[in-house]
């Protein structure tokens, strides 16, 4: 009997290492997987604190917040890059009293700390204008 | 002296006959636990990948439809039936779903903005909520 209760925990010490054998590595990958994605995201959550935009043509300026856009013949205004990431000025999204707008002029990267002047929208008193990079950060502002 | 010998060779065969079927339960239960485990790291890192941002700007006094900007890493369906929308906690039929600026392969890819417009609703003021198909959610207040 002695021989037999050995025998049956050698059988089951085998098929105990040749389970976490086989389920190991399918899981482990599973889990790096997992953790190289939560890297990504990190990397975006990133990304997304050192973008930042503001829109000015006066002295009012404007982040993540309302701000006013003097009402001007010219109706040029500024869009600022005050973050310390460039950002693709062709990926720019600008809507106009709610309504997304075409830019196609707009080109090239806008670097940290520069600003690039507008006058591609025809503004009027009342307009509501909003800015938004391609990772959400945006500003707006209200002419006036 | 025989008898003994045959009641231990029926406890050797019952040993190893449990021994086996332990095994083999084993087995299955943890293939199915690291299967599930799998599966759901699999969907979990799907909605990592994936995220959605309303950009419509609250200031404006008319919403012409609702923009939803993908921020993620990974594209979406923007088929009208894979996007719910709720405005104001009521689940509203999606008339129309354009990207506004796609690149031309009508892929919601990131940084692509689909608009999606309703029949006889004004979004001003509303709450809204819109969920894709793998639960990646954003809400707005506009």
């Amino acid at each position: 009997m002695g021989f037999g209760i050995s025998i049956a925990t050698a059988i089951i010490a085998i098929g105990l290492i040749l389970t976490a054998t086989v389920y190991y590595e399918r899981v482990s990958d599973s889990c790096e997987l997992l953790q190289d994605v939560r890297d990504k995201q990190h990397e975006r959550m990133l990304s997304q604190l050192e973008t930042g935009i503001e829109i000015y043509n006066t002295s009012s300026c404007s982040y993540e917040d309302r701000g006013k856009i003097a009402n001007s013949t010219s109706d040029i205004f500024y869009i600022k890059n005050t973050g310390t990431v460039s950002i693709n000025k062709s990926k720019l999204i600008v809507l106009v009293n709610g309504d997304i707008v075409n830019h196609a002029a707009w080109s090239g990267w806008l670097y940290p700390g520069r600003k690039f002047p507008t006058t591609t929208f025809t503004l009027d008193s009342g307009d509501a204008v909003k800015i938004v990079t391609a990772n959400a950060r945006s500003a707006c502002a209200e002419v006036v | 002296m025989a008898g003994e010998s045959a009641a231990q060779a029926i406890f050797f065969i019952a040993s190893v006959i449990i021994a086996s079927v332990i095994v083999v339960a084993l087995y299955g239960v943890t293939g199915s636990v690291s299967g599930a485990l799998v599966v759901r790291n699999s969907h979990l890192a799907d909605q990592i990948r994936g995220d959605i941002e309303i950009i419509n700007d609250p200031g404006a006094s008319t919403q012409p439809g609702l923009y939803v900007l993908n921020t993620g890493k990974t594209e979406f369906d923007n088929s009208t039936d894979s996007i719910a929308v709720l405005v104001n906690g009521v689940y509203q039929t999606i008339l129309t779903s354009n990207i506004e600026n796609d690149d031309g392969d009508l892929q919601w890819e990131p940084s692509e903005v689909v608009n999606l417009t309703f029949s006889g609703i004004d979004l001003s003021g509303k709450s809204i909520k819109v969920v894709v198909a793998n639960g990646v959610l954003d809400t707005e207040q506009l």
